[in-house]
C-alpha cells in the first residue's frame, strides 16, 4: 500500500467511491458465480470455464479500481485538486 | 452556484475521459460532488443485481406460492432488474452534466417505474402465499 500523506477530503469522497466500486464489483462476482454454478447440469464442465472466465473479468476490474483510486488521489492531493481525472482512462 | 468552480487550465486540453460529449461542455464542478454521483450510479447497479437475483431465485428455487403469481413476480423483478441500469447511467450522465453547466439536478425519472414494478411484484408474492393451498 502506498504512504498517503494527506486525503483530499476529510469526508474520504474517493475512499469511498473505490469501496463502492468493489462492493459493486463483489456483488457482481458472487452473482456471476452462482449464475455458472446454475449453468453446471446444463454445460457441464464449461461451466467451470465461464466462472474461470467471469473470475478474471471480476478480478480486472478490482485492479483497475485500485488503480484509478490512486490515480485520482495522486491527481487530487498533488496535481489539480479541482478536477477529477474520471472516465475509462487513467490520464496521469 | 455552491460547490461548482470553473478553471480554464484545461482550455486546450484534448479531453479524453469518457462519454466526450459530457465532458467537452461545461466547466469541472467540485469532484466531491462527481464522486457522490458515481456512487449513486454504483448504488442503482447493485440495485439491479439484487432484483434480478430476487426474480431468479423465485422460480429456481420454485418458492412454495401459487405458481401463476410467482413467475409474474420472477418477471417483473427481473424486468425492474434490467430497468435499474437505465436510472443508473442516464442518471449518472444528467446529473454530471447538470453539474457542469450548473442547471438543476434532475429528477430520477425511471426510478419510479422500478419502484413501482417492485411493489406490484410484492404484493404478487404476497397474494400468492395467502392463495397456495
Amino acid at each position: 500500500m502506498t504512504r498517503v500523506e494527506r486525503v483530499f477530503d476529510p469526508g474520504l469522497q474517493p475512499e469511498r467511491t473505490a469501496l463502492a466500486w468493489q462492493r459493486t464489483i463483489l456483488a457482481l462476482g458472487v452473482a456471476a458465480l452462482a449464475a455458472s454454478r446454475g449453468l453446471l447440469p446444463l454445460f457441464g464442465a464449461s461451466s467451470y470455464v465461464i466462472a474461470g472466465a467471469g473470475l478474471a473479468v471480476i478480478v480486472a476490474i478490482l485492479i483497475a479500481t485500485d488503480r484509478r483510486y490512486r490515480a485520482v488521489h495522486r491527481h487530487l492531493t498533488t496535481v489539480d485538486s479541482s478536477t477529477l481525472p474520471s472516465g475509462g482512462r487513467l490520464d496521469d | 452556484m455552491v460547490g461548482i468552480t470553473v478553471t480554464d487550465r484545461h482550455e486546450g486540453h484534448e479531453e479524453r475521459r469518457f462519454p466526450r460529449s459530457l465532458y467537452g461542455q461545461g466547466s469541472e464542478p467540485d469532484p466531491r460532488f462527481s464522486l457522490a454521483n458515481e456512487r449513486t450510479f454504483l448504488a442503482w447497479i447493485r440495485t439491479s443485481l439484487a432484483l434480478m437475483a430476487a426474480g431468479v431465485a423465485l422460480e429456481v428455487f420454485l418458492v412454495p406460492i401459487q405458481p401463476a403469481f410467482r413467475l409474474t413476480a420472477a418477471i417483473l423483478l427481473v424486468a425492474a432488474g434490467i430497468g435499474a441500469p437505465l436510472q443508473a447511467w442516464f442518471g449518472w450522465l444528467r446529473t454530471e452534466r447538470a453539474m457542469r453547466m450548473s442547471t438543476p439536478l434532475p429528477s430520477p425519472r425511471f426510478a419510479g417505474p422500478v419502484a413501482l414494478v417492485v411493489l406490484v411484484a410484492g404484493i404478487l408474492v404476497i397474494l400468492g402465499i395467502a392463495l397456495w393451498r
